[in-house]
């Protein structure tokens, strides 16, 4: 019956337009809902146009913005969310075209400098209290990440949380005899606990699932499991903080392939791994379809909506049978939300900046739901009431440490990234390769990933210094740095 | 020919010569919408991508420094590029017949006049044409699953013994997106060859049969031959739409599992758009893109050349 | 015996026919179920829970109410720029000698080929340029952009075949080249406008990149496709809510595609008799 409703709806008004269309739109007449004049409204009515992919709190959002318009009702919030790989692909139109939202983050590829350089942002300062920054936890601004020239130009969506922790489901591995409650695992332990689990779900359930189209997740795997082993890699640049060097075919990266290798050559991944992406695969886990899946901690707030039964935990990925010899790297809290250069209100965004972060909702929403943590001081403390999300905070703060970020050193330290174009297959591509099993020689893959960056690593630094950038191959080796330490302030004063 | 010469009527008066000239400017004026349209939005960005592919550029930022020939060279010496564009004609070799062949039959089935239901099934074949392809993709990757309902119907019939994963193994996951292209196009194919078929006068068939030709006997020598021609105009629409495959592929493997599946225009929009630590190489995808139209119209012209030659001796044969 | 035969046929067509709308039966029933059904029973065609809100929530989300009313806006004038445009075009091709013709057509023929993904961006900064980012405009133009060498070879071919006797009587009633273009040559054509309509119809309702580039900065100018892709988050992925959106969009084509069909094969069928 209802099903015939919106049918004889669609119907009606496909009619209803097809005779109004017919009449009124053969010429182009300029659209009247596309012209937004600001300047002329009598009422000063103000429209802010705000564009991110924060999609899992998309709900507390969007309340925010229905209150952030009824407290102050001159503004109106027009909120686009897109995914990730959509935003990157049309923000950069939009930006040249003159015709970026006031509000957006900063593509999770670009640096600031380029942003700043290129004209992107105008800087919030003017239009904030002093104290603004004090809000914010320590580090949260620095020049190079969120700051340039000491102004901001951008702030953090959440504090820098890694985001390959294993999640597990506790009563698969009960059913399989497997405990879980020792950490770290190490690798044969981890390989085994996944063919216990698999083997006892005859077919129903397996040991681990991950959305294996997913590139970048594999890439994160690979970077922070081999850095757990002691491979120095990281997100902040190509370089290995172990020796130095763009070195992807160390024994730490190769254990890691290793396992994963044997991992699928056990059978122990859920066999649609390779064919979906993140979100089917943590939705099969809410199902209780496999026992384990490397995510990040916004799963925790998805699964506690969707699938409240689901009886979890969270554990640190596994280590080398040899044990433990690093950390997963934390680099600084990266740059997000901007206001933009063009924007014609920013007295407003910096006013839906300064509610978003600073006001009595947003922030306590986002924490008490589970979706992830905050950087303004206090909110943690006062909201978190998830376990998982404690446990994942607890997990972090044991085996995370700081690491050095060029950027921080020497500023135009980024500029290097404008000349550096990716190389491919990179590790994340090898690895969904490797468990796919169309690699079986992944250390010699990874040999020729090393050589290739490094050629196309120094000659983007050239190219830099060619075009007048102060900066230098060495800006990026952190000679002071050690594996299982935080990297603090300090560290940088020592530097040469 | 000749009755599609400019002038309608033949004294050479002036007034006739002005008539002519007159339509040869209208003939102008109404090609010249069409032309318009091709030149800003299709013409134009070939022609910039030929710019943009002698180009050192993001597409991103400002930097933009010109490297000539560059990009062609680190092209053809990457592997990942050649196996693209092998599965492109890969994809291309096994769609295009398969499709061509399937949808002739369906059509030649459903222009029988005394069927009934025709109409019916018509609409049946042509639903998935007409289904947006985002959304197929993700429906596919359910339908193609380890608990699929292809997997189901397979077991069933002990066609498999057990389960395949289609979308996971990478020498499956081509077969899975070639069968569902096959899937989705049939329909539009058909309604190509209904066209055909239905120019094809009756008395015809009525004229063979009173000769006391069977089916396949009339098939083969009075349908076949006339719908032959718009047989080949179907085979070349298949030939470039095979060949620019992307949103499907896009959809439902995103080229993977590691690159089983990739196709040049999904390597394009790899290159061109997406980055994880560096940028993206926009000036490197469009010397791929010029590079892939290239050849594959030089293939063509290649083709067209010896078919020329052997039709060129044909007719000296005969004379 | 030819009954006999018959009813092999039916049911060999009967079983394909099935084969072939079984995704989208699929994607009926699992509009209706709830997310975790979807996962657990994807087989079962009858949901348990009849989950009527899913089609609510896409409707909603999906803001469909306004974008539809665009998408029909956009088809609509699309459509009518394109049969203007080919149909014009069409003509000149087909019926008369003139010189460049060959080179136009090649160079049409040509473009067939060139994967044009990639043209995002240059298309994009054209219309910058034109000053017309953010406008309905914008979307109207470059989905009607392009060669269309397939409609054009449908009119080419269909006009080859009209008698010239037709044109000739109306030239010597004093009428020029256009009126005899638009008032003997276009009514005729309806079954190839038929199939143009449908065609077009189906690529620029299902159309999506160039929309969500062109409308980034004006949400309220989306089309349904694009709003479809809404509920694909990055993190949250609404499938029941995708399978319901995907049945209201096509819904509309269905619908003409059964009201046009017999215009679009016999319009097919004109085109290549000549």
């Amino acid at each position: 019956m209802k099903r015939y409703h919106v049918f004889s709806k669609v119907a009606i008004l496909l009619l209803l337009v097809v005779s109004l269309a017919a009449c009124s739109s053969k010429g182009e007449s300029p659209d009247p809902v596309a012209s937004v004049d600001p300047g002329n409204s009598s009422e000063e009515q103000v429209v802010l146009k705000i564009m991110d992919w924060s999609d899992s709190v998309k709900e507390i959002r969007e309340e925010f913005n229905k209150r952030f318009m009824e407290k102050y009702p001159h503004i109106k919030i027009e909120y686009t969310q897109l995914t990730i790989d959509q935003f990157q692909n049309t923000i950069l139109t939009a930006i040249k075209g003159g015709n970026a939202p006031d509000l957006f983050p900063i593509p999770s590829t670009v640096k600031l400098a380029t942003a700043v350089n290129e004209g992107w942002f105008q800087p919030i300062d003017p239009y904030v209290e002093d104290d603004f920054k004090d809000h914010f936890v320590e580090g949260t601004f620095q020049n190079g990440i969120t700051m340039f020239d000491n102004q901001i130009y951008s702030i953090p969506e959440n504090p820098s949380i890694p985001s390959s922790l294993i999640f597990y489901n506790k009563k698969l591995l009960q059913e399989a005899g497997v405990d879980v409650t020792k950490q770290p695992l190490n690798y044969s332990e981890f390989r085994e606990a996944a063919a216990k689990v698999t083997a006892a779900g005859k077919g129903k359930y397996y040991g681990i699932v991950e959305g294996g189209k997913q590139a970048n997740r594999w890439l994160i795997t690979v970077r922070d499991w081999a850095s757990l082993a002691g491979a120095g890699l990281n997100g902040n640049s190509p370089i290995s903080l172990a020796d130095g060097k763009p070195t992807y075919n160390s024994e730490a990266v190769l254990g890691v392939y290793s396992l994963f290798q044997q991992l699928a050559e056990d059978g122990s991944f859920h066999p649609k791994t390779m064919s979906i992406s993140a979100p089917e695969a943590r939705a099969l886990f809410g199902q209780g379809q496999a026992a384990f899946i490397v995510q990040g901690s916004w799963c925790i707030g998805v699964w506690n909506k969707e699938n409240p039964e689901l009886d979890y935990g969270v554990i640190a990925p596994p280590v080398p049978d040899t044990g433990i010899k690093g950390s997963i790297g934390i680099g600084p809290s990266g740059a997000w939300m901007g206001i933009s250069a063009d924007s014609k209100h920013p007295q407003e965004a910096a006013l839906y900046l300064q509610e978003l972060y600073l006001g009595d909702y947003y922030q306590q929403a986002r924490v008490a739901s589970g979706d992830s943590f905050s950087i303004v001081k206090g909110i943690n403390e006062a909201n978190i009431n998830v376990p998982q999300l404690q446990e994942y905070y607890d997990i972090i703060q044991q085996y995370g440490k700081l690491i050095p970020d060029a950027a921080v050193r020497n500023p135009s330290a980024t500029s290097v990234f404008e000349y550096y174009k990716d190389i491919q297959p990179d590790p994340g591509q090898l690895l969904a390769g490797t468990v796919a099993g169309a690699i079986k020689d992944y250390a010699q893959e990874l040999d020729k990933y090393s050589k290739k960056v490094d050629m196309a690593w120094s000659s983007s630094i050239e190219a830099a210094q060619n075009a007048g950038n102060q900066v230098k191959a060495e800006d990026f080796i952190f000679p002071n740095w050690k594996p299982m330490e935080n990297y603090t302030a300090e560290n940088y004063a020592q530097l040469p | 020919m000749t009755k599609s010469t400019a002038g309608l009527s033949s004294p050479a008066t002036q007034r006739n010569i002005n008539q002519k000239k007159r339509t040869l400017w209208w003939c102008y004026l109404f090609v010249l919408p069409n032309l318009i349209f091709y030149a800003l939005f299709q013409g134009w960005p070939i022609v910039i991508n030929w710019y943009y592919s002698t180009l050192d550029w993001s597409g991103i930022s400002s930097n933009k420094t010109f490297v000539g020939l560059d990009n062609y060279r680190h092209l053809v010496a990457d592997p990942y590029f050649w196996k693209a564009f092998g599965h492109s004609f890969l994809f291309m070799v096994s769609t295009v017949p398969i499709l061509w062949l399937l949808s002739l039959l369906v059509a030649v089935v459903l222009n029988n006049p005394l069927l009934r239901l025709a109409k019916f099934y018509r609409t049946l074949f042509f639903i998935p044409v007409i289904t947006t392809t985002s959304v197929i993709g993700i429906i596919m990757v359910f339908i193609w699953s380890s608990d699929g309902p292809i997997n189901f119907l397979l077991t069933r019939l002990h066609l498999i013994e057990h389960e395949i994963n289609w979308l996971s193994e990478p020498g499956m996951a081509m077969i899975a997106v070639i069968v569902t292209y096959v899937w989705k196009n049939i329909g539009m194919n058909m309604i190509y060859w209904l066209a055909g078929l239905q120019g094809i006068p009756r008395e015809l068939y009525e004229a063979a049969r009173v000769d006391g030709a069977g089916p396949a006997r009339t098939f083969y020598s009075i349908t076949l031959p006339l719908i032959l021609p718009i047989g080949l105009v179907i085979l070349l629409l298949n030939t470039a739409g095979a060949l620019k495959v992307f949103d499907l592929v896009k959809t439902m493997t995103d080229g993977g599992p590691f690159y089983a599946t990739d196709v040049v225009s999904t390597y394009i929009y790899r290159y061109a758009f997406s980055s994880e630590m560096g940028l993206p190489s926009l000036g490197y995808a469009s010397a791929a893109g010029i590079f892939f139209a290239f050849s594959i119209i030089l293939v063509g012209l290649l083709q067209a050349l010896v078919r020329k030659l052997a039709s060129g001796r044909d007719t000296k044969g005969v004379a | 015996m030819r009954t006999l035969l018959r009813l092999p046929i039916h049911v060999l067509l009967l079983l394909f026919g099935v084969i072939w709308v079984y995704p989208f039966i699929w994607m009926v029933s699992a509009s209706l179920k709830d997310t975790n059904e979807f996962f657990t029973d994807s087989l079962n065609l009858l949901p348990a829970s009849w989950e009527w809100d899913n089609y609510k929530r896409a409707w909603d989300v999906g803001n469909f109410q306004f974008y539809f009313f665009n998408t029909v806006i956009i088809t609509i004038t699309v459509i009518i720029i394109v049969l203007f445009i080919t149909a014009t075009c069409g003509y000149a091709l087909g019926r008369y000698e003139f010189p460049g013709k060959t080179a136009i057509m090649l160079v049409l023929a040509a473009s067939m080929f060139v994967p044009l993904e990639f043209s995002v961006i240059p298309v994009f900064e054209l219309i910058k340029n034109m000053g017309l980012l953010g406008t309905r405009t914008s979307v109207i133009l470059t989905e009607a952009g392009g060669g269309h060498v397939l409609f054009v070879l449908l009119f080419v071919s269909f006009f080859r075949q009209v008698p010239k006797e037709l044109e000739e009587a109306s030239l010597i009633d004093g009428a020029g080249f256009f009126r005899t273009f638009s008032s003997v040559i276009l009514p005729i054509s309806k079954p190839v406008m038929g199939s143009v309509i449908i065609m077009q119809f189906i690529w620029t309702w299902n159309s999506f990149l160039m929309p969500l580039v062109l409308t980034l900065s004006e949400p309220r100018l989306r089309t349904l496709a694009v709003g479809l892709y809404a509920l694909r988050g990055e993190n949250i992925v609404d499938w029941t809510g995708i399978a319901a959106g995907g049945a209201i969009a096509l819904a509309p084509i269905i619908l003409i595609f059964i009201l046009l069909q017999r215009y679009f094969v016999d319009g097919m069928a004109g085109a290549v008799k000549g």
